[in-house]
């Protein structure tokens, strides 16, 4: 090693040694030769010849001494950052094009990641697996508890530490607070080898386990989230073995704190988050009204981690014979249901699913923008460098060192892109959360920000990406270096040499811009026009303001009552109540189970979605009567048990003729006898979950019926629901104060929160797609002011020879349409391919949307347009005597 | 070497071998070198400076020689090169494995002559 290093040292010496040996060699020689008669410089010119390639054998000489490849590498390195330094536009007008499509594409990912592709923050996330049960209306289904506890016990695949299944239920808890009011805690309830199971390791104290059930029966407990912990308890380090109050009806439980999580474990779900982590143990002493043994009550989700050894096809091909099973030993309960396991992968990204995939594909076409765009770039400057590389050629360069060169500067190019990029995609990462909709806004926010951090994988993704466009961008230069003649390159002068047209390849790729950025552009039109459908095609919902509080539900006098006082809060002018209020986002909608008698072939019950409604509900929310009538305050009270179903339950179950009148016949109530309901009126369809959704069957019936222990009222104000907010909250605590509400927000704000995802889509496609038209107008004005360039001569003669000025501006404007016409076209085929990608994220526009297409069109003629400009104004320009005269 | 029909290339090893016995006799620079060799084998071989130049830089390398500030026959500064232990050593070496080897090839060819 220090010999190595020595000898860096002494080469300096070494090489001056050489030098010295080698010239005295000569002098030497020299002498004697005149000594024998020569002139000085004869005996110069024959010492030298005899002697041979002097440069060349001081230089093998000298690499006696170097790492060969090394040393040339290096050297390589310093010339291309000085080749790239000499020509500053070059280089950042490159550098910028690379750090749009890396940084956007970078920032895009990070999206992705951050709202779907997470994966769990466990150990080993690839062994977790997702179960769900599966009926003929559902796909992705919750499980009850005792279903769990059946497929715990039997699936094999599970068997074995460190693998199992968990099962985790959303609720919500109220802590009661001193003044007399409840704040909201959202919780799991999950099985007690949860956290075993899943491998996570708490902040504080410690988790609950399996061994931990008979503990946890005697004396409750829980485990605190790391956001609840310093939100709620502000952050307390003293928080571990404290009891914490949780309301269940009328009395309180006292429960111990066992443990704290910590901050990178918030949920299964990225970008979501639970306050508490209540063992099913502690949930029975809370909630003993909900009872797990209930074989009827899903609200389960089930994951599984594998057993070394196992795989998800297994699991699944278990899970289902297990459901199977159970369907015929209680048919009663579990007839006609499945179930399925999927790989938590997999199923990440299925909840990606098109809006994903539509922003992973602008994204990918953005990028290959920027990278041809510094195609051309790099092409046009591979032409001008020509004579260089045939010069090193013929010195004696191999074909694979010119090549090396041409390589090192591209990944430097691409390497200061990504840094730039990435830079670029830090900062929009920063801002997204403000691009997105969020949830809607409420009184007491619940539910964390979304955040956005650039972490290693989305480096690594980023990187790779810069590695594939420098290697893709050396292909122009290497052809190049592959393709030169020695001769005839030295020579050329690079005026004299035109090409026919420009090479087909480069050709083929600006229509292949010209038709991304036409298929980018059309996009946009269909997501925005979209996203602003949403905010004004009729959903069956109104668009007024209305207030929607959820709360407790003690009782009918009540109810009445809290109406009244609701309606004395200035600017109030409805209001109304019901187990649901429509986008609500606390939960997806309750069903039961439904038979209809006047279909004797329906021989199973079906699952059908309700909402329990007051009278004046349909109307306050904006729900439209199309048939029959609404509810009166006698459905509600003394009167024969009606139903109001709405439009796809009438076509489904009644099509071509009208439901009213029919029966319907409610029979999977608990701890009730079935009731009949007589359809008395059609409502139109309205949302239940989500803005855009597929339509389902859906009925609405008095709220009497059904009784929850919970109820939305919402009140219908003149002015923004959002500022009556705290006034209603004021009125129900005033009434009693365990009717603080769980949450209070708008329906306006809920419709925007919905509707979020067509937003975002729309927002981030418009702005991918100003950039892809940008980068678009540069590389054709690059191509179009480069093709008139090569036919300067041409251009010369043709004035020289009388064309007038305006003659040959037209020349290039009609060249460039020659261009965009065939990059339309090729941009019809990539739009229409596009917008059939992006069809089950458009809402109200058909893919086909002419309207986009049309204004696409404008849009790129224009541009197209422009950018020629100036090129065929230089055209017009050129003065024939001084093209011709500088040959 | 030369490339002609009357010469041929040394084999690997001979280049090295002749200048390290060269200079055991004294040490020479460069010129002298092959000067020396030429006159030595009464013209019978004949170094090329494109072989000697980078074999001297290879000894060096190797640690078999050392050069050392000198003179020339002209008076002026030139490096003067000189063996040292390890060269000797090696070139003992070789030599034994020469004589070897030369002493093999004239026992095979003697046995055709006799």
């Amino acid at each position: 090693m220090m010999h190595w290093m020595n000898r860096l040292f002494t080469r300096r010496r070494r090489y001056r040694d050489l030098s010295v040996s080698i010239a005295e060699h000569l002098e030497e020689r020299i002498d004697e030769l005149v000594r024998d008669g020569l002139t000085r410089a004869q005996a110069a010119q024959r010492a030298r010849r005899e002697f041979g390639n002097l440069a060349l054998i001081e230089e093998r000489s000298r690499e006696v001494w170097q790492w060969p490849t090394l040393e040339s590498l290096w050297a390589d390195t310093k010339f291309a950052l000085r080749h790239l330094l000499k020509a500053p536009g070059f280089t950042a007008t490159a550098v910028l094009m690379l750090a749009l499509g890396l940084g956007a594409s970078s920032a895009i990912f990070c999206l992705i990641d951050g709202l779907w592709l997470h994966p769990i923050q466990v150990p080993q996330p690839d062994r977790i697996v997702r179960i769900f049960g599966a009926t003929s209306q559902e796909q992705r289904g919750l499980f009850s508890y005792p279903e769990y506890r059946t497929i715990a016990d039997r699936a094999s695949a599970f068997r074995g530490a460190p693998g199992g299944v968990i099962a985790m239920g959303g609720r919500g808890s109220l802590m009661p607070n001193p003044d007399g009011t409840s704040t909201l805690l959202l919780n799991y309830v999950v099985s007690d080898n949860f956290f075993t199971v899943l491998g996570v390791r708490p902040l504080l104290g410690r988790v609950f386990a399996s061994e931990n059930a008979a503990d946890l029966r005697a004396h409750p407990g829980l485990v605190l989230g790391y956001r609840c912990w310093q939100r709620t308890f502000n952050g307390d380090p003293h928080i571990v073995g404290r009891q914490i109050q949780l309301r269940s009806g009328q009395r309180i439980v006292q429960a111990d704190v066992w443990g704290v999580l910590p901050p990178d474990f918030r949920d299964v779900d990225p970008n979501s988050d639970r306050d508490l982590w209540i063992p099913t143990e502690t949930w029975a002493a809370i909630n003993r009204g909900e009872s797990l043994a209930e074989p009827e009550f899903r609200w389960f989700l089930l994951l599984g981690r594998l057993a070394p050894g196992a795989t998800v096809k297994q699991a699944n091909k278990q899970v289902a014979a297990i459901t199977s099973a159970l369907a015929i030993a209680d048919p009663a309960h579990e007839r006609g249901r499945t179930a399925c396991a999927v790989s938590d992968l997999s199923y990440r990204m299925s909840q990606a699913g098109t809006t994903g995939m539509v922003l992973f594909a602008i994204v990918a076409g953005v990028v290959l923008l920027s990278t041809m765009n510094v195609a051309h770039l790099l092409f046009a400057r591979a032409i001008t460098r020509g004579p260089e590389v045939a010069l090193r050629l013929s010195l004696g360069a191999s074909r694979w060192a010119v090549a090396r060169r041409f390589l090192i500067e591209n990944l430097f190019l691409s390497a200061l892109g990504c840094l730039c990029g990435l830079s670029l995609a830090a900062g929009i990462a920063a801002v997204l959360p403000r691009l997105l909709a969020g949830e809607p806004a409420m009184l007491v926010q619940m539910g964390p920000a979304p955040h956005f951090q650039l972490d290693w994988r989305v480096f690594i993704v980023a990187s790779v990406l810069a590695l594939a466009v420098a290697l893709l961008l050396a292909l122009v230069p290497l052809s190049q270096v592959a393709r030169v003649e020695l001769l005839p390159a030295l020579q050329a002068n690079a005026s004299t040499r035109t090409e026919a047209g420009a090479p087909l390849l480069r050709r083929a790729a600006i229509w292949l811009q010209i038709g991304i950025a036409f298929a980018l552009l059309v996009s946009t039109g269909v997501l925005v026009r979209s996203f602003l459908n949403t905010r004004t095609r009729p959903i069956g919902l109104t668009r007024n303001q209305v207030l929607v509080a959820f709360t407790q539900d003690p009782d009918q006098p009540l109810r009445g009552q809290l109406l009244n006082d609701l309606l004395t809060i200035p600017g109030a002018r409805r209001a109304a109540y019901a187990t649901r209020a429509p986008l609500m986002p606390s939960e997806g909608g309750i069903a039961n189970k439904v038979l209809l008698p006047g279909h004797p072939e329906m021989h199973d019950p079906v699952e059908i979605k309700y909402n329990a409604v007051s009278p004046g509900f349909l109307s306050v929310v904006g729900t439209r009567i199309v048939g029959g009538r609404g509810f009166t305050a006698e459905d509600d009270g003394n009167g024969p048990p009606v139903t109001i179903v709405n439009q796809t339950m009438a076509e489904k179950y009644w099509p071509g003729r009208s439901p009213l009148g029919e029966t319907v016949r409610i029979v999977g109530l608990t701890n009730r006898a079935p009731v009949e309901l007589r359809i008395v009126g059609v409502a139109e369809d309205a949302p239940i979950i989500d803005i855009g959704e597929i339509p389902q069957p859906y009925m609405y019936i008095p709220f009497h019926l059904i009784h929850f222990g919970e109820v939305t009222y919402v009140v219908e104000t003149s002015r923004d629901a959002m500022t009556v907010a705290r006034e209603a909250r004021n009125v129900l605590i005033h009434v009693n104060p365990l009717l603080d509400p769980m949450f209070i927000t708008s329906l306006p704000e809920c419709i925007r929160a919905s509707a979020g995802n067509y937003q975002m889509t729309a927002e981030l496609v418009s702005a991918l797609g100003l950039i892809g038209l940008a980068l678009t107008v540069v590389g054709l004005y690059g191509f179009v002011a480069f093709r008139v360039g090569q036919r300067r001569r041409e251009i010369g003669i043709r004035m020289a020879l009388g064309a007038s000025r305006e003659a040959t501006a037209r020349l290039v404007l009609r060249d460039t349409a020659r261009i965009a016409a065939a990059g339309l076209a090729v941009g019809v085929v990539l739009a229409l391919a596009a917008t059939r990608l992006e069809a089950a994220a458009l809402f109200g526009v058909h893919p086909l949307d002419a309207v986009s297409l049309i204004e696409a069109l404008g849009i790129l003629s224009v541009a197209a347009a422009g950018a020629a400009w100036i090129p065929a104004r230089r055209a017009a320009s050129i003065s024939p005597a001084q093209t011709l005269r500088s040959e | 070497m030369s490339q002609n029909s009357e010469s041929r290339d040394l084999f690997p090893g001979a280049l090295e071998m002749m200048i390290l016995q060269s200079l055991r006799l004294r040490p020479m620079h460069g010129y002298a070198l092959v000067k020396h060799i030429k006159q030595v084998s009464d013209d019978l071989l004949q170094v090329e400076e494109g072989s000697l130049y980078p074999a001297l830089q290879r000894m060096l390398k190797a640690g078999l020689l050392e050069a050392e500030t000198g003179v020339s026959a002209k008076g002026r500064p030139t490096r003067i090169y000189r063996l040292t232990d390890a060269g000797e050593r090696h070139l003992e070496r070789e030599v034994a494995s020469f004589e070897k080897m030369f002493a093999g090839i004239t026992r095979v060819l003697a046995v055709g002559n006799a």
